[in-house]
């Protein structure tokens, strides 16, 4: 069969049998054809072809296709599991995020908590030990303790007042000096009541003491924290796999 | 129940109602698979894979042609299957009888109002114009198989490709090109009208 039609006007004639074509387009079309038995004869070809296709016999299914319970149950079974796995990747992410944050803002937190009790029990100490380097020359004492400093306070009190107030003061020195643990504390001063068998922390006390019950807080955000991210790879693994094998 | 009312209940579940819808469209979507792919067992394969994706997705369906969202799903499959068969190639099995000769007019092709001589002459036909269609390159050829096979319009064939309408005119011109160069080769196997036309041509 000798065909010298152009690629173009293949397209339009094609579109011509199947009315696609512009009606303008048509219009110029009709007109070539009968000009041009070339491009008439092609055009019949193409309809006898088409209605050969259109006319090829419908095949029918070789068997039933309905889709049994199996079927289904095994995608949707599997479909399952992989959700499942895939939320668990999810929230065990976002959860460990949430601990490891959280984590990270108490830390801060707990940090400057944890430096004030240390410079209360602290800051008592200085004064007192400056009230000691004062007394001991004049009170000729070898250890000065705290309530020796009260005492010798005491009585330097009453013996300054008596000049000027007599007896009441000598009697007031005495009701204090009944009672040592009597609280001379003023708003200036804020010492702790202390016996004499107290004795004041240290610094490295003070460092052991509080961090105990952190340090094992810590340590046990830090194993959720290592099992959450554990999980959310696990799970998460498992459902790229589940995944791939559907694929497949 | 109609297609509607069946689809809404495929949608929640319902085995039942979307095996009715099956075996209505079963033909429909082999005779794409087949042609498409050109062997009956694959076509198989990519049917059964086609309606099991389609039961999936029936979420996915937002109303419109039914017919043309399956045909997609087929499309898709086959689509799948060629690609499959194009990593691991293998030699088309031809059906044989118990002596073992070909059968050349397979069993769903039989068409018994027509006379035994007219069957082997349409036979014989469909699968030149089969070779010819295993010929054209997969685009080509689903666009073929979709507006001159099953009768949709060039819209419709848009959609289920998901290609621009422009798109399917230039492959249908092509293909139909094509289709005709490999046709001319089975001159004796065309009907009489389409031979003395070439006779009076050449």
């Amino acid at each position: 069969m000798k065909n010298h039609i152009s690629r173009r006007d293949w397209q339009r004639l094609s579109a011509y049998v199947d009315g696609q074509l512009p009606k303008n387009q048509q219009a110029r079309l009709r007109q070539r054809l009968s000009e041009e038995p070339a491009l008439q004869l092609a055009l019949d070809d193409l309809r006898l072809m088409r209605s050969g296709l259109r006319e090829l016999p419908k095949m029918r299914a070789p068997r039933n296709f309905s889709l049994t319970p199996e079927m289904i149950g095994q995608r949707k079974r599997s479909a399952r599991i992989y959700t499942s796995f895939r939320l668990a990747s999810v929230l065990s992410s976002l959860l460990f995020i949430l601990v490891m944050f959280g984590d990270i803002f108490t830390l801060g937190y707990s940090g400057q908590q944890l430096s004030v009790p240390v410079a209360e029990s602290v800051a008592p100490a200085a004064p007192i030990e400056e009230k000691e380097l004062e007394e001991a020359p004049e009170s000729e004492m070898a250890e000065p303790s705290f309530s020796a400093v009260v005492e010798d306070e005491a009585g330097q009190i009453s013996v300054e007042k008596s000049a000027e107030q007599g007896l009441d003061v000598v009697e007031e020195a005495q009701e204090d000096q009944v009672d040592p643990n009597v609280n001379r504390q003023t708003a200036d001063d804020e010492l702790p009541i202390m016996d004499g068998d107290t004795e004041m922390m240290t610094q490295g006390e003070v460092d052991s003491e509080i961090p105990k019950g952190d340090i094992v807080s810590w340590r046990i955000i830090n194993t959720i924290e290592v099992v959450l991210a554990g999980l959310a790879f696990a799970t998460g693994l498992v459902a790229f796999f589940l995944r791939r094998r559907g694929r497949i | 129940m109609d297609e509607a009312t069946l689809i809404q209940a495929a949608r929640r579940g319902d085995l039942d109602a979307f095996n009715r819808l099956v075996l209505d469209y079963q033909d429909m979507l082999y005779n794409q698979a087949y042609r498409v792919i050109g062997e009956p067992d694959a076509a198989e394969d990519a049917t059964q894979e086609a309606f099991i994706s389609a039961f999936r997705k029936l979420r996915t369906y937002r109303g419109g042609s039914f017919k043309s969202w399956l045909l997609r799903i087929v499309t898709n499959a086959c689509y799948d299957e060629l690609r499959r068969r194009k990593r691991r190639p293998v030699a088309p099995l031809e059906p044989i009888t118990r002596d073992g000769d070909d059968v050349e007019s397979p069993y769903w092709l039989i068409d018994p109002s027509e006379s035994p001589e007219e069957s082997v002459q349409r036979s014989e036909l469909a699968q030149a114009i089969q070779h010819c269609l295993n010929q054209l390159s997969p685009d080509f050829r689903m666009v073929v198989v979709l507006v001159d096979v099953q009768g949709l319009d060039y819209s419709d064939a848009a959609q289920i490709i998901e290609k621009p309408l422009g798109t399917v005119k230039s492959r249908l011109a092509r293909a139909r090109q094509r289709m005709q160069v490999c046709l001319a080769k089975f001159r004796e196997l065309l009907p009489p009208t389409f031979r003395l036309k070439e006779e009076a041509s050449s």
